[in-house]
């Protein structure tokens, strides 16, 4: 199948944006403002097959091979900043982490949380305190140079060579790892809508950030950190680039990939950890994320039997009311619904914001399945 | 043998980012340094044939010689006038010592240091700004970074050197032969005026001939000579930034270490200054970079060797650009082993 990337004019008179598979409605550009060119996905698609060494995937919700050799392997890693008063300030407490080709792992957590500080002990920015890293089998510290032979990294804070125009950066950027850019650049830069030429000091916040985004992407490295990657991105760009990770994921490419909007992560990770305070709070897997469904529902009568699996919630008949939320939601799930003397019913999905919410203490307290509230 | 020709690669790439970034920079600090070599024989010339030969005349009609006249002006206050020039070594009365003044004159030395801060922070710069966590995201060690910067010095220190000892080589060239300008008449009569009756009726003779070389031999020059400073211009340089270097790997902000360091250049230049007015003082000297930078020595014919006297020292004697050098090597490792060591912070 022939699939088209970019924004082309829609029937009806509006625009729509081909990415992949799938089709996004697209914000509509101002008049006058040049359009994307028409760019075949399977030129984008080259920037994810070359050197990656997992096996292409299907689905966001089909696991990444668990024979392939991981890509990064981090045991009881942990970072301490010495004080010369008091104690030793911990910004990230013994992770334990293991992401494969073919993987997006999201990170969710406040400013503070050792979001940046994983992945800055990831990349041998920093030194661990203890545990160990291993990128691509290379000890990100004593080996800096070929374990980033692997790796593409997008910083949270953008910074660039600001006095280079996009071509001369991407150019040095690729050199650096004996890469030749010229159409992968062309192609990218068409999707982007991004000048070559310019001097990227003289870009806006925007450009600069698809610029990086760019640079980024070039190499076709087999893993890829994200730092709040959606950052000053136009709503367009943002479901650009996550379609872009979603196809790189399922060409095999890995991706770390750390946030603050819960929508995004919800949407590309299969796998999603929570930091707080430097620890990790809690790993979901992401199909169990999708699959979970809160559930509000108006009873006449008595439940019949208690809701099946892990429910968490209120399910007390006095009120004659049902609110519970299902991480399980699945057939035995609706048959147990089935069941039940509703009157009204409301299933919506559960969604990482609720799950976040229980790590920072404000959803509602689990009860045991079958005791009322 | 795959990794070491990619490192030279990038080596090569990373050296050629540095020349890219800073080219014009060095193109303005070879012209200013180049140029102040230039403009200062032009000025001097001009001291030399008109003001010399004014002075000596003053000097034999008063029946003292040139010396006798420098001992008095550069007495007291005026110690440090001659400490600035170059100390007791140089003679007002050549030439070839006047023009050297050029070398550690302070706005050459200034420009030195303020190339050399700028380039000893360069990699505080890059982590200031964030350019240098893009650099290390890509495969790229650390070791090689430094190694760029090192390299980027060598590279660089020698063209600056060649830029003011080479200015002067052109300038002397240029203003040679000096030729002493006779006195103006009309002031010659006014001196002639001034004198006593009795001096005028030439009852009593106390003009006499200054002693020492004839004018021509004194100011004879030779500019290739000048081109030997070089290696002790470039010696102080390295030393400079390796400095620099090695304390801008401790810091978290270059705006701070650059006022840090410029202070910190500033009070050794001044500590090795008054060292020598105040002998007590002397023991200071050895511990500035600055007193190992003799290029004067190196112009006239003489080596630049020093054995630490004022530490009471005889031995070793040593070339004292190669303690520069030394120097400049030992920053450049303390820096590039901490650049190495250290946690990279988040860029500001």
């Amino acid at each position: 199948m022939r699939v088209i990337l970019g924004f082309g004019p829609a029937r009806g008179g509006g625009e729509t944006a081909f990415l992949g598979q799938k089709t996004v409605p697209a914000y509509p550009s101002p008049k006058g403002l040049q359009r994307f060119p028409r760019v075949p996905a399977e030129r984008i698609g080259m920037f994810f097959s070359a050197t990656t060494t997992g096996p292409a995937r299907a689905s966001r919700d089909e696991p990444p091979s668990s024979l392939a050799p991981p890509l990064v392997e981090i045991k009881g890693l942990g970072k301490a900043y010495s004080s010369l008063f008091g104690q030793p300030f911990w910004a990230l407490h013994h992770l334990d982490l293991t992401v494969r080709p073919g993987e997006v792992v999201g990170l969710l957590g406040p400013n503070g949380s050792g979001k940046s500080t994983a992945l800055r002990l990831l990349l041998g920015f920093v030194k661990p305190t203890c545990g160990t890293v291993r990128l691509a089998g290379y000890d990100p510290w004593t080996q800096g140079a070929l374990a980033r032979q692997a790796v593409g990294y997008l910083p949270g804070e953008l910074r660039l060579y600001e006095n280079l125009t996009l071509r001369q950066m991407a150019r040095f950027l690729a050199n650096l790892r004996g890469q030749q850019v010229e159409e992968e650049l062309h192609v990218l830069a068409d999707l982007f809508r991004l000048p070559l030429d310019t001097v990227l000091r003289n870009g806006s916040s925007g450009m600069r950030r698809k610029a990086a985004l760019v640079a980024l992407l070039i190499p076709r490295s087999p893993l890829l950190v994200l730092d709040e990657p959606t950052n000053t991105l136009d709503p367009a760009m943002r479901n650009a680039l996550l379609d872009l990770v979603a196809q790189g994921a399922r060409q095999g490419q890995a991706i770390l990939f750390s946030s603050h909007v819960l929508e995004e992560v919800e949407a590309v990770c299969h796998r999603v950890l929570i930091l707080r305070k430097g620890r990790l709070e809690a790993q979901w897997e992401g199909k169990d994320i999708r699959q979970g469904r809160r559930i509000r529902a108006r009873l006449y009568g008595p439940l019949q039997g208690n809701p099946p699996g892990s429910a968490i919630g209120d399910w007390g008949t006095e009120s004659g009311n049902l609110d519970l939320e299902a991480p399980e939601f699945g057939p035995p799930f609706l048959e147990w619904l089935a069941r039940q003397p509703l009157t009204d019913l409301r299933i919506e999905p559960m969604g990482l914001g609720r799950l976040y919410q229980a790590i920072h203490g404000t959803l509602p307290t689990q009860h045991p399945a079958g005791e009322p509230a | 043998m795959m990794a070491r020709e990619a490192s030279f690669h990038s080596l090569g790439l990373l050296m050629a980012r540095l020349t890219r970034d800073w080219r014009w920079w060095l193109v303005g600090f070879l012209t200013l340094l180049g140029g102040f070599g230039l403009v200062w024989c032009l000025v001097l010339r001009r001291t030399l044939e008109d003001i010399s030969p004014f002075f000596r005349l003053l000097a034999s009609q008063s029946g003292l010689g040139s010396r006798d006249i420098e001992s008095v002006v550069f007495d007291g206050p005026g110690k440090m006038l001659r400490t600035l020039i170059g100390g007791d070594r140089i003679s007002l009365e050549n030439a070839m010592d006047v023009l050297s003044i050029a070398l550690v004159h302070p706005l050459a030395v200034g420009l030195l240091g303020l190339w050399a801060i700028g380039r000893g922070t360069a990699l505080l710069g890059e982590l200031d700004r964030g350019t240098l966590e893009l650099l290390l995201s890509q495969p790229v060690s650390r070791r090689l970074v430094n190694l760029s910067h090192l390299l980027f010095d060598l590279a660089t220190w020698p063209l600056l050197a060649l830029a003011l000892s080479g200015g002067l080589a052109v300038g002397a060239w240029w203003i040679h032969p000096i030729r002493e300008k006779p006195v103006a008449p009309e002031l010659l009569q006014k001196m002639e005026a001034a004198k006593p009756w009795w001096l005028r009726l030439g009852l009593l003779e106390t003009s006499k001939p200054t002693k020492g070389r004839p004018f021509s031999e004194r100011m004879q020059l030779t500019p290739p000579d000048f081109l030997k400073a070089a290696p002790a211009v470039a010696a102080l340089g390295f030393a400079l930034s390796g400095i620099t270097y090695a304390v801008s790997s401790f810091g978290r902000s270059r705006i701070q270490v650059l006022g840090m360091l410029s202070a910190a250049l500033f009070l050794m230049y001044l500590g090795n200054l008054l060292a020598q007015l105040y002998e007590p003082m002397g023991w200071v000297r050895p511990l500035t970079v600055f007193y190992y930078y003799r290029p004067q020595e190196l112009v006239l014919g003489r080596m630049d060797l020093i054995a630490l006297r004022e530490w009471g020292m005889v031995h070793p004697v040593v070339p004292a650009s190669l303690v520069l050098v030394a120097i400049g090597l030992a920053g450049y490792w303390a820096g590039s082993r901490q650049m190495e060591r250290r946690d990279l912070p988040v860029p500001l």
